[in-house]
């Protein structure tokens, strides 16, 4: 059956609708609707794939800033460490032990 | 079995130089090695007499006299089927290489049992024993080794992976190491670099170190490998010849027709104002639409405006662009967000492949878009980038590095020039590049979570430039794609503090330093 719509969905003539047959207005009515639900239908599948994006993104993003939380840590800790190491302390301590160490060493080899 | 065999053709060198490479091997710091040397039929017969007063002289010197001269792919096979090292490395017959260069190159094969190729920085020695020309290299970058053979000196291979490849290949003299640089990665399961200076490449009279041109065949050579590269890879391509010892390829088989190529989406985020460009005021979204339709080559794209409108559903800038069926509209109604414009124009195309494009860019070479999805061919890249032009034609970005900060490699240079070691002549990595212009594959894009619209003006570019690589995908750049950048002429300045903050929030321990643009080289 031939209906007033054009190959891009558009009413030729709405005068050609004024004499219609009721089974031919329901025909058209039908195919509006389900224009009007592919649209809508269109809009919240963007809709619900920008939010699987975001959702993605944030993971990510997460699992981003965590590396980027070890990172600092691991530079912090070699930071703390290097300045313990400059300490008075550390080094008498280390010049204390000196010895010691070494006749560790020797006892080892032997 | 020794760790190392060194292997050297030898031809004819200046018996000075000759002297200098043995003597910088025997000093080496590490011992565990042996040196194949395979004399070619060497014409001064002062070079017979030296190499076998130094194969007496030192046990793990061995030397091989040909009896015909089978130029260098022979005897550097020949080489290669005397070694019996676990790793062989390549040594020219006039060149050097540091005490350390051994020791160095074992501590960093024993820190990992998977490399299977290394290669060094290098640099060059003049005729009175000068160094300049210092190369520091990126780290691996297979992008760029299909463009030009940057890994060269000092190269050191499995020996278990020569055998896999069958060694060297007949057919390639003067550019047999590329082409077995080439096989090498395709196999290797690891390939590593040192970033120090262990290979000195003496410049004499008459070599490739002195005269680019100074071996015209080594060039056609350098080609040949190159297109069996592509070969291997299945892709196809035409390999055509740049400045020496820089190859272009031209990819066939994304542009040949429009039911092969795949669809292209072209997301155009616009408001639609207008602005001064070559001294003529002009709607921008109309001049680039008009110039993608009328200079593209690649036959199956579609174009997806995301317009801006207000409260009441009108354009803010009304524009016109002509009627065309690739041509669609998608309308954007909230605050400025310019990650939010791409992933909502995104989501409403259809292409597997995805073009960003800020509507302040003109385009006039018509195989803008075949250079871009050409390389999405290759799996490992997951973001391409064009050279991104300034009005006046120099260069407005060749990517961007993360060293000291965020920042478009070669701004303000000349897009003429080939640059420092052919760097703006070939393809290659780079750790991020512009969104006003970059191609993805939507696989990847939905992967990622699209662009991070934590971001408002800036940096969501590099973000997803950085996410694709936590998914192990390198961004590429390359300059057969040429792309005018009128730049931030919607917004003004995109530098934001908030964008950047976020940015070091999540990527803050890749910000200053870079392993793809070290020297910009």
């Amino acid at each position: 059956m031939s209906h007033a719509h054009d190959a891009h969905g558009e009413i030729d003539s709405l005068a050609d609708l004024r004499d219609a047959s009721r089974e031919r207005l329901l025909t058209e009515i039908g195919m509006l609707r389900k224009e009007t639900q592919f649209a809508e239908f269109q809009t919240l599948k963007a809709k619900y794939e920008r939010e699987i994006l975001a959702s993605r993104d944030a993971v990510f993003g997460m699992s981003a800033e965590l590396g980027e939380l070890k990172a600092r840590l691991r530079t912090d800790v070699q930071g703390a460490r290097q300045s313990m190491m400059k300490t008075p302390t550390w080094r008498v301590g280390s010049l204390v032990l000196k010895p010691l160490n070494l006749m560790k060493k020797l006892l080892r080899k032997s | 079995m020794p760790r190392f065999s060194i292997v050297t053709p030898v031809y004819n060198p200046p018996p000075k130089a000759l002297k200098a490479c043995i003597k910088s091997v025997v000093k080496q710091s590490f011992s565990d090695w042996e040196w194949c040397l395979v004399n070619d039929c060497s014409p001064d017969p002062r070079i017979r007499k030296i190499l076998d007063r130094w194969a007496t002289k030192d046990s793990r010197i061995r030397v091989m006299h040909r009896t015909v001269n089978g130029g260098i792919v022979a005897a550097s096979q020949d080489g290669l089927d005397m070694a019996t090292g676990e790793f062989v490395a390549l040594l020219d017959h006039d060149d050097m290489i540091p005490k350390r260069a051994l020791k160095v190159i074992e501590k960093e094969l024993a820190s990992d049992d998977t490399i299977d190729y290394l290669y060094t920085d290098e640099d060059k020695i003049d005729p009175k024993g000068r160094h300049y020309d210092v190369f520091r290299k990126p780290k691996f970058d297979p992008v760029r080794l299909r463009g030009q053979n940057y890994c060269t000196h000092f190269s050191v291979f499995r020996n278990s992976l020569l055998d896999e490849i069958g060694g060297f290949h007949s057919g390639y003299d003067g550019a047999q190491d590329y082409d077995l640089i080439l096989r090498a990665t395709e196999k290797a399961r690891k390939v590593a670099h040192v970033p120090q200076i262990l290979y000195h490449w003496r410049v004499v009279p008459g070599s490739t170190a002195g005269d680019v041109h100074a071996k015209p065949y080594a060039y056609d050579a350098g080609q040949k490998a190159v297109q069996m590269h592509f070969q291997r890879k299945q892709i196809s391509a035409e390999i055509s010849k740049l400045s020496p010892g820089s190859y272009a390829h031209q990819f066939t088989s994304t542009s040949s027709n429009k039911g092969s190529a795949p669809l292209v989406s072209i997301v155009i985020p616009t408001r639609g104002n207008s602005s001064k460009v070559w001294g003529v005021e002009l709607c921008l979204v109309e001049n680039i639409v008009s110039s993608i339709l009328k200079v593209t080559s690649y036959p199956n794209f579609e174009i997806v405006l995301v317009r801006d409108i207000n409260e009441t559903g009108q354009m803010v800038y009304p524009f016109s662009i002509p009627e065309d069926p690739r041509i669609s509209f998608v309308e954007y109604g909230h605050e400025f967000n310019l990650a939010r414009k791409w992933n909502v124009g995104i989501v409403s195309s259809r292409g597997d492949y995805v073009l960003v494009l800020d509507d302040d860019t003109h385009i006039e070479d018509p195989l803008w878009l075949d250079h871009m999805i050409g390389q999405l061919q290759f799996s490992d890249i997951g973001a391409v980038g064009p050279m991104l032009l300034l009005e006046d034609g120099r260069i407005g970005s060749a990517g961007i590095t993360m060293k000291p900060k965020p920042t478009h490699l070669s701004h303000g240079k000349s897009s003429l020039s080939d640059g420092w070691m052919g760097v703006h002549s070939v393809a290659r990595s780079v750790s991020a590049i512009s969104g006003a212009c970059m191609a993805f594959r939507r696989t990847d894009f939905n992967a990622v979570g699209g662009f991070s619209e934590n971001y408002h003006v800036s940096c969501t570019d590099i973000d997803f430039c950085m996410k694709l690589a936590a998914q192990g995908l390198r961004t590429a750049w390359t300059p057969r794609s040429r792309v005018y950048h009128f730049g931030a002429r919607t917004l003004g300045a995109t530098e934001n503090a908030a964008d950047f903050a976020m940015l070091n929030r999540r990527w803050g321990r890749f910000i200053g330093s870079d392993a793809y643009a070290r020297n910009n080289a």
